[in-house]
């Protein structure tokens, strides 16, 4: 069965941001609820998500938060586990679908209304997009399922599906992410170039700049060829090919 | 190529149309179509030699989800003629929005092409063809979900149930939900084909609009705390409340209204069956 979540009117949620900006951690999370006035649904599609399913979604999240330290301040390292562990949470067992998943105003819901403690306690300055629907790419856990679902595995090869969600770290992500239409859509593309990734041995310091001229030419070759309908192991074999262009250009090797 | 065909819900195949309003996510989309490929005129045309192996294959596309599928692929190898069939279902909840169906013949594997200006690289497009259907309109829809009355404890035989919120204040599409009964797949199924409904269904349609006006009414007409110079923000139940009285019994104060609904509920009742127009489009 598919579950609608309920989402919050974008007044609404502008309005409980600028409320909770100057708010402490402690404060948000009595401030935490599994309803409020202004929350809708989408019009059809399937039944409206039990509220004690939400309720099960905020432990599971606060326990991977509560388990790093909240509410105390998040060090980098933490919040890059907080990161894998509730996006794959949410991809698993949210029930959200990618139809839904594109509704900023469904991730508005949860981290200004189920769980504005842990939106302030990964984000201390709730930016807009962290919070808001303005960006799912940039929301403090729409990004999250996003990421989830380009790079889960699955045809379930793998022991752990979600293996792949700690290969790139957020901002090489985020570059993939970014060409959302050409790249970031499919995520059989996505999936092989983080298979590929894993086989190269990329000098650290150059992991960025190697990666952004490697998705430039992968923008360029998209023009003409269809990745998306290459076999696994025919897309592999190309990818590897554009990594080993960007690594001669980049590293010299 | 022939036509895009979609699968009906009755098994039957239609040429798929440009827009399918009565679409949701619970729905997937069958497809089917079929592609005449004379392979000897393609390598001569695309500089390719007889043994480069092809693929003909189908990409979806939804602008709703932002996500892009492989749906079918067939590969071709040799020469002569093939009729290709190309067949897949689109799942709904990875749709939404314009789908796009973006057929091409490609190279399937790399090969050192003699010809500079033939393809070499595995997945170079050699032809394409576009469709698409939109799934889905810009106008804002009723909430409706679909429930199992039995388990879930409403009347069981009832075909359906407006649940309306207490809120005033609340945000219209949160407050108001119509639930409809799987248990009575007759109403369910006139409800879900919208424009594609027979006649039958399309009084059905009728009956439910009409009794969702009317206790929406009701719930106005119950509610001391509103009056006719009451202000909500737009979109919240308030609002909508108004609206509808507005729309449906303009110059008609809710005054008035109370006092008919005490005195003489079914001129009451009449009064909305006349102005939402009951049956009257179906006869």
């Amino acid at each position: 069965m598919v579950y609608l979540y309920p989402r919050l009117l974008p007044a609404a949620a502008s309005h409980l941001r600028e409320e909770y900006l100057q708010r402490s951690v402690e404060y948000l999370c009595e401030r935490s609820a599994l309803s409020h006035p202004a929350m809708f649904y989408a019009a059809t599609g399937g039944a409206r998500l039990p509220e004690q399913r939400l309720g099960s979604l905020r432990e599971a999240v606060l326990a991977c938060a509560a388990e790093r330290g909240y509410p105390a301040k998040p060090g980098r390292k933490q919040a890059a586990g907080f990161d894998i562990e509730v996006a794959t949470i949410l991809h698993r067992d949210s029930g959200i679908v990618p139809a839904e998943a594109v509704a900023g105003d469904l991730w508005a819901f949860l981290s200004l209304v189920v769980l504005p403690d842990v939106s302030l306690w990964r984000f201390t300055d709730l930016h807009h997009d962290r919070v808001l629907g303005t960006d799912v790419t940039r929301h403090v856990f729409g990004r999250l399922w996003w990421r989830a679902h380009l790079l889960y595995d699955e045809d379930g090869g793998r022991e752990d599906l979600y293996a792949s969600l700690s290969v790139l770290n957020e901002s090489a992500f985020d570059q993939i992410y970014a060409r959302r239409t050409s790249i970031g859509g499919s995520p059989h593309l996505v999936r092989a170039i983080v298979r590929v990734w894993q086989t190269l041995d990329v000098p650290p310091q150059a992991e960025r700049k190697v990666l952004r001229d490697f998705l430039i030419r992968v923008l360029r070759l998209n023009a003409f060829i269809s990745f998306d309908t290459l076999p696994a192991d025919v897309l592999d074999e190309e990818l590897m090919g554009v990594f080993q262009e960007s690594l001669s250009v980049v590293v010299g090797v | 190529m022939a036509e895009w065909s979609l699968k009906s819900e009755e098994g039957d195949a239609v040429p798929l149309p440009a827009f399918i309003p009565d679409w949701d996510f619970q729905r997937d989309l069958s497809l089917e179509t079929v592609v005449g490929v004379d392979l000897d005129a393609v390598r001569a045309s695309t500089g390719l030699p007889h043994e480069a192996e092809l693929a003909l294959s189908v990409v979806w596309s939804s602008t709703g989800s932002g996500l892009r599928r492989l749906a079918d692929r067939v590969r071709l190898l040799g020469g002569g003629t093939r009729s290709v069939q190309l067949s897949f279902t689109v799942i709904g909840r990875d749709s939404g929005g314009l789908l796009s169906l973006d057929t091409q013949l490609i190279l399937a594997k790399a090969l050192d092409n003699s010809d500079p200006t033939g393809a070499r690289r595995a997945g170079s497009v050699l032809w394409h063809h576009r469709a698409g259907v939109r799934l889905q309109g810009d106008a804002s829809q009723f909430p409706m979900a679909v429930v199992d009355f039995k388990n879930a404890g409403y009347p069981e035989k009832a075909p359906w149930y407006l649940d309306i919120g207490s809120n005033l204040e609340a945000a219209t599409m949160g407050a108001v939900v119509l639930l409809v009964n799987s248990g009575t797949p007759v109403v369910l199924n006139a409800l879900r084909r919208a424009e594609k409904a027979s006649y039958a269904e399309r009084l059905i349609q009728s009956a439910v609009r009409q009794d969702v006006v009317r206790l929406m009414i009701e719930r106005a007409v119950a509610d001391e705390d509103l009056t006719d110079a009451s202000c909500f923000e737009t979109d919240t139940l308030g609002h909508t409340l108004l609206g509808l009285l507005h729309t449906f019994l303009p110059g008609t104060s809710l005054t008035s209204l109370r006092m008919t609904r005490r005195t003489d509920p079914a001129l009451f009742s009449a009064k909305i069956q006349h102005a939402v127009g009951l049956f009257s489009r179906e006869t």
